[in-house]
């Protein structure tokens, strides 16, 4: 069954005792196979960070958005940067972010104390996950001492299964999010800010569900 | 609240929306949701319920009707939704995804807001839904020299004398101003004009006192214009009063004089000036020789703000003019004509709707007392005028309804006898051959030969209904598109075209219905736009139906005449071929407009005479 680790996870969590917003979060309803994918919740997310080691890196900035009912709710499009406890470093020119903006930002556990509230009873959607993933966890281990337990979708892990499955595997630069996009028709955005890019793998999601013809959440895993 | 610049930047792109504030567009980009349909997907259904604008952000969406049929195919940028949205209905047309569609549903109260908070926006809206034309014309920023008004051509405060002043005295002080001419005031205005010309022939040949009062030999109360009148009637005035010299006023108090020179200084290309040199030519050489100055005239007239009405007017000036200048030369050559008669322009000449891109079709009424040997001389005529015409740009009729072709060529007799035949006996193709003969119109020559031909037509086709409705029936050989789809444009069979013939699907199918309906009303007029009054007037169309389809008509010969002048200046040759690429968003919309009252109308003319 799907979900049984992580419902196993959060079982120990909640017993070991965590403060809110995560304790919530703990107590939250997961999702099964057969959930309607119009009664699936889902949270498009994407981070901007300080490098590419995950060791090291740091969240810069970060956007989101929900999927409800099969549509990308953009009134629920939040976005916020984080002020650092360190220099912004190599980064800060690949991004546009200047230190002074950085500085202007918000309280890292503050950050992540909404990102928590948000994820209750929703699965976590990111392009390319691996980093994303790791960093949050890692930023939750050190708030709250558990990692983040919530279910999640790499839209290019998806990709790749599913070219897999029709055996013909492509290179892996034509799996990044923009190229990925013009194969379902979904337009070009300009901005590539954490908020577009989270929009525009909220997008792709529901533009790989309509493909699958997925009516269930299962249907969109598999 | 977050902003989504993305999104914001989109929406400000679009037609109606570029309208709004950045606060109402920040607040409509949060007011959407995104959905994703594959190809064939329905988006909505007949009788569902709509509450949101669907703006199309990828992809394309078809739009059918209760039975099915296509009415319209979008691209991105486009909307559906908003007629339900609006009138709080059900959805009408039934929408599916003819591609995989990426769409923006904006929420139906942050809509309405917006019209709230922006009253263009609402506008536009609104006129989307009515399907009116959204925009007039824009008036161009860039004014031509005829365009431009009186005033701009005074060069210095007026010169003047009292009336009493001695004829010497003022004499000597139009020899220190150095002008040609004086105007006499007293303190009440402008009494009367005195000039070089007047002293010559009123004083010096006439053998007068030079001591005598200025009163007594000027030119009493001048005519005088407007500082705000356009120059081109200045001009208008002086040439058609032979008179070289106008006073300029402002509400009544003289600002100063504008002489013929300060014209040849503006613009020695002035129309008046082409039509006054085509009058002095001698040959056809040196007339075809000066139409090459056309183009550069047209494109003058187009940047001065012509309408499309003007324009044809303006054009066909000219061809009428050139006409008679080279009937005028062959008559010279060939000796006077053996018996009267009338040339006469067809089709767009006749009807005074000339384009920068037009052929000629023209014929002869000759006089009932022709005699048999006759004809070789007006065939000699004829020969010089087609000749002359072709070289001039206006092309050899491709159907060859020219003077030179004898079947054209007849007396007033076998002319009333070729239309009362086309009436009353009427096949459907030879009918649509002659079709442009019922815009017939004597350009020179003896009138009354082409009003009795006239006469003939107007009392045989009144009333005939078997006529008019194989007229009506050939008329929807001309057939508006139905839109456009990307840079394609749009037919009925969901054919897709790379350009929109402006003459064939947008100008001839509102000619066609105007004759139409003025032959039905017993009339025979020949412009367009005075058909559709007419027929309004005897009541055989609506007066508010007359008035769209002018307001269509209007609409696409702008577009043509901006078509037309862009490919003059290029250098290039005109012609009715508009790519939709050319077209902005507002544009296309108006176009759909003026396509869709073309139907209605056609409809209306299919159901009149029972052929629906």
């Amino acid at each position: 069954m799907r979900f049984a680790r992580l419902r196993a996870q959060r079982w120990y969590y909640a017993h070991r005792g965590v403060d809110e917003p995560m304790r919530a979060l703990l107590s939250s309803r997961l999702p099964t196979d057969r959930t309607p994918l119009d009664e699936a919740e889902f949270v498009a997310l994407d981070i901007e960070t300080t490098g590419l080691d995950v060791a090291t890196a740091h969240m810069l900035s970060i956007g989101w958005v929900i999927v409800r009912g099969g549509r990308v709710q953009l009134q629920t499009a939040e976005s916020y940067i984080v002020r650092p406890s360190k220099g912004v470093g190599d980064s800060a020119s690949v991004h546009g972010l200047t230190d002074t903006v950085v500085r202007a930002g918000i309280e890292w556990g503050v950050v992540l104390d909404k990102v928590v509230s948000v994820m209750r009873g929703r699965i976590l959607v990111v392009h390319h996950a691996g980093l994303d993933k790791t960093l949050l966890d890692r930023m939750c281990l050190k708030r709250y001492g558990v990692r983040l337990p919530v279910p999640f979708i790499d839209t290019l892990e998806l990709e790749m299964r599913r070219r897999r499955r029709k055996h013909h595997l492509e290179s892996a630069s034509s799996l990044r999010l923009s190229d990925l996009r013009g194969e379902y028709g979904l337009p070009r955005y300009l901005a590539h800010d954490c908020l577009v890019d989270a929009i525009a793998t909220a997008e792709l999601l529901i533009a790989m569900a309509a493909h699958r013809r997925a009516t269930s959440l299962g249907g969109v895993l598999d | 609240m977050i902003e989504i610049p993305e999104i914001t930047s989109y929406l400000r792109g679009l037609p109606g929306f570029e309208r709004l504030d950045d606060a109402s567009l920040s607040a409509c980009a949060r007011a959407i949701e995104v959905a994703y349909y594959r190809q064939g997907d329905d988006i909505l259904t007949i009788g569902s319920e709509n509450r949101r604008l669907h703006i199309i952000r990828s992809g394309a969406v078809e739009l059918r009707g209760q039975e099915g049929d296509m009415l319209a195919r979008l691209a991105e940028g486009e909307y559906f939704g908003f007629p339900s949205l609006m009138n709080d209905a059900v959805a009408r047309n039934h929408s599916v995804a003819i591609e995989d569609t990426l769409v923006y549903h904006l929420d139906g109260e942050a809509f309405a807001r917006a019209r709230r908070a922006s009253e263009d926006f609402d506008t536009w809206f609104i006129r989307a839904l009515t399907d009116r034309l959204t925009m007039h014309p824009a008036p161009q920023t860039f004014r031509g020299a005829s365009g431009r008004s009186v005033r701009t051509l005074i060069s210095r405060p007026p010169v003047s004398v009292g009336p009493e002043v001695s004829v010497r005295e003022a004499t000597k002080k139009m020899v220190s101003e150095r002008v040609s001419a004086m105007l006499v005031t007293n303190g009440r205005g402008v009494q009367g004009i005195i000039t070089d010309r007047d002293i010559r022939s009123r004083v010096v040949a006439a053998g007068l006192d030079c001591s005598g009062s200025v009163a007594e030999m000027m030119t009493p109360n001048p005519i005088s214009l407007e500082g705000d009148a356009p120059a081109y009637e200045a001009a208008l005035v002086m040439m058609q009063r032979n008179i070289h010299h106008l006073p300029i006023t402002e509400e009544g108090e003289l600002v100063g004089m504008v002489s013929r020179s300060d014209f040849m200084r503006l613009e020695t290309e002035h129309p008046l000036y082409l039509v006054a040199d085509i009058g002095k030519q001698t040959t056809s050489a040196g007339v075809v020789e000066l139409s090459q100055r056309i183009p550069a005239l047209i494109v003058r007239q187009m940047e001065s703000d012509a309408s499309g009405e003007e324009l044809g007017k303006f054009i066909t000036t000219i061809t009428d003019t050139l006409t008679r200048q080279f009937l005028r030369i062959a008559q010279a050559d060939l000796g006077p004509p053996p018996c009267d008669f009338a040339w006469v322009a067809l089709g767009s000449q006749g009807r005074f709707e000339q384009s920068a891109k037009s052929d000629q079709d023209n014929a002869l009424v000759l006089s009932d007392a022709v005699e048999p040997g006759d004809d070789e001389y007006f065939a000699a005529l004829a020969k010089v005028v087609n000749d002359g015409l072709n070289d001039c740009g206006y092309v050899y009729c491709p159907g060859d309804v020219m003077a030179v072709n004898p079947k054209w060529r007849q007396p007033v007799g076998v002319w009333k006898g070729y239309f009362n035949r086309w009436i009353t006996i009427p096949e459907q193709k030879a009918l649509m051959h002659a079709n442009i003969f019922f815009d017939l119109r004597c350009v020179t020559g003896n009138t009354k030969l082409v009003d009795a031909v006239k006469t003939s037509v107007r009392k045989d086709a009144r009333n005939n209904e078997i006529f008019l409705s194989l007229m009506a029936k050939n008329a929807m050989a001309f057939q508006p598109p139905l839109g456009f789809f990307r840079q394609f444009v749009l037919e009925r069979t969901g054919d897709h075209k790379h350009t929109l013939d402006l003459k064939r699907h947008g100008i001839m199918p509102i000619v066609e219905l105007a004759r139409i309906r003025s032959l039905a009303a017993g009339e025979l007029r020949i412009n367009t736009r005075n058909r559709l009054r007419a027929a309004a007037d005897a009541g055989e169309i609506s007066a508010s139906d007359a008035a769209s389809l002018i307001d269509a008509l209007d609409f696409i010969e702008t577009l043509r005449i901006e078509h037309q002048g862009r490919q003059l200046q290029a250098g290039e040759s005109p012609d009715n071929h508009l790519s939709p690429k050319e077209l902005s968003p507002l544009v296309r919309q108006n176009l759909k407009s003026a396509f869709s009252q073309v139907r209605v109308s056609q409809a209306a003319l299919l159901n009149r005479f029972h052929l629906a």
